[in-house]
């Protein structure tokens, strides 16, 4: 309970670090143009962390399955390209898995 | 010709109505799968208080649940988040003049939020920052809400379906497609994926979340420096 509150208040401090940052630091000057460039491309990077260590990557006996997960991903993925609906990618998915995890 | 005048919230929830069809349920998800990790449900307006930021909070569950120390959360909140330093920048303007509610625009500045406030102004003879104040707080309400009900029928309904945890990874999957589509570029995600299996390669699977942020963050700025300006 303590422990979950800390890691609570330390997960928002940090949020509201990054929402805050500009307003602290660049109040009066203007940010560096390589700055802004670079954050740019940070959550694709971070984006692609989570994705990889959700999946099972080198462990082939993983549980439940290490293809179950890489398959309801594509269909994630596939389902957001083709409709953008963010909603309907995630249940989707998320059926797809849950199928195959009661019949394998 | 006052009394004509309609109260500046409602004009404020005219404009977040298509945050409310995408807060609420998304939010009911939310809580939802937070009590099916474990968590009390008191903990989903909590977090909607202390934290209020969509990804993030379903990030802090999925750490909450593997134990991970509170640096490492702290760490790949603070990077996933790591987008609103340039959200506020676009703002710096517009806040300028601010006084009472510049703090909580600031704390409330989601993805959403951040998109309407770049974006509408404020009827004619309205003040700009009570309209910013409504819509932030109004944003707020609607995912507090609905992330408070779902994680109360989560714990009244004992229907637990094994896998739903997955909406979670199927999350992160629409969001790495979606910076996919913005960047338009390989750079970032490239280098981002060889950090991740070079961890898992070399042993380290444990270290590759927080170690694949560091690395992967760390090298945008030097494609940025390499690439084209």
């Amino acid at each position: 309970m303590n422990g979950i509150f800390i890691a609570v208040l330390a997960m928002g401090f940090v949020t509201l670090l990054t929402r805050a940052f500009p307003f602290i630091i660049f109040a009066k000057k203007h940010p560096p143009e390589l700055f802004l460039k670079g954050a740019r491309l940070i959550p694709g990077a971070v984006m692609t962390v989570l994705v990889m260590t959700s999946l099972p990557l080198t462990d082939i006996s993983a549980r439940p399955g290490f293809l179950i997960p890489w398959i309801s991903g594509a269909v994630v993925a596939v389902l957001h390209l083709i409709k953008k609906n963010a909603l309907l990618s995630i249940f989707g998915g998320t059926a797809v898995y849950i199928t195959l995890l009661n019949f394998f | 010709m006052n009394t004509l005048k309609k109260p500046l919230i409602f004009h404020a929830f005219r404009i977040t109505v298509p945050v409310l069809f995408g807060y609420v349920p998304i939010g009911m998800a939310y809580g939802f799968l937070l009590v099916k990790t474990g968590l009390a449900w008191y903990w989903a307006p909590l977090m909607c208080l202390i934290i209020f930021a969509g990804a993030a909070q379903f990030l802090a569950i999925s750490l909450l649940a593997q134990q991970k120390s509170i640096a490492e959360m702290a760490l790949a909140v603070f990077l996933l988040n790591s987008r609103h330093m340039v959200y506020g920048l676009s703002l710096l303007e517009r806040f300028s003049l601010f006084k009472f509610a510049k703090p909580y625009l600031i704390y409330g500045l989601t993805d959403e939020t951040y998109a309407l406030l770049t974006t509408v102004e404020p009827p004619d003879g309205y003040s700009k920052e009570k309209f910013d104040f409504w819509i932030t707080l109004l944003n707020q309400s609607y995912w507090t809400a609905g992330s408070t009900i779902g994680a109360i029928m989560g714990s009244v309904i004992s229907w637990n379906a094994p896998g739903m945890e997955f909406a979670l990874t199927a999350l992160f999957i629409v969001l790495l497609v979606e910076q996919i589509r913005a960047l338009k570029r390989p750079g970032p995600f490239l280098l981002a994926a060889a950090g991740v299996l070079i961890l898992n390669l070399a042993g380290y699977p444990d270290q590759a979340l927080t170690g694949g942020i560091i690395f992967g963050s760390a090298s945008c700025f030097f494609l940025v420096k390499g690439g084209k300006k």
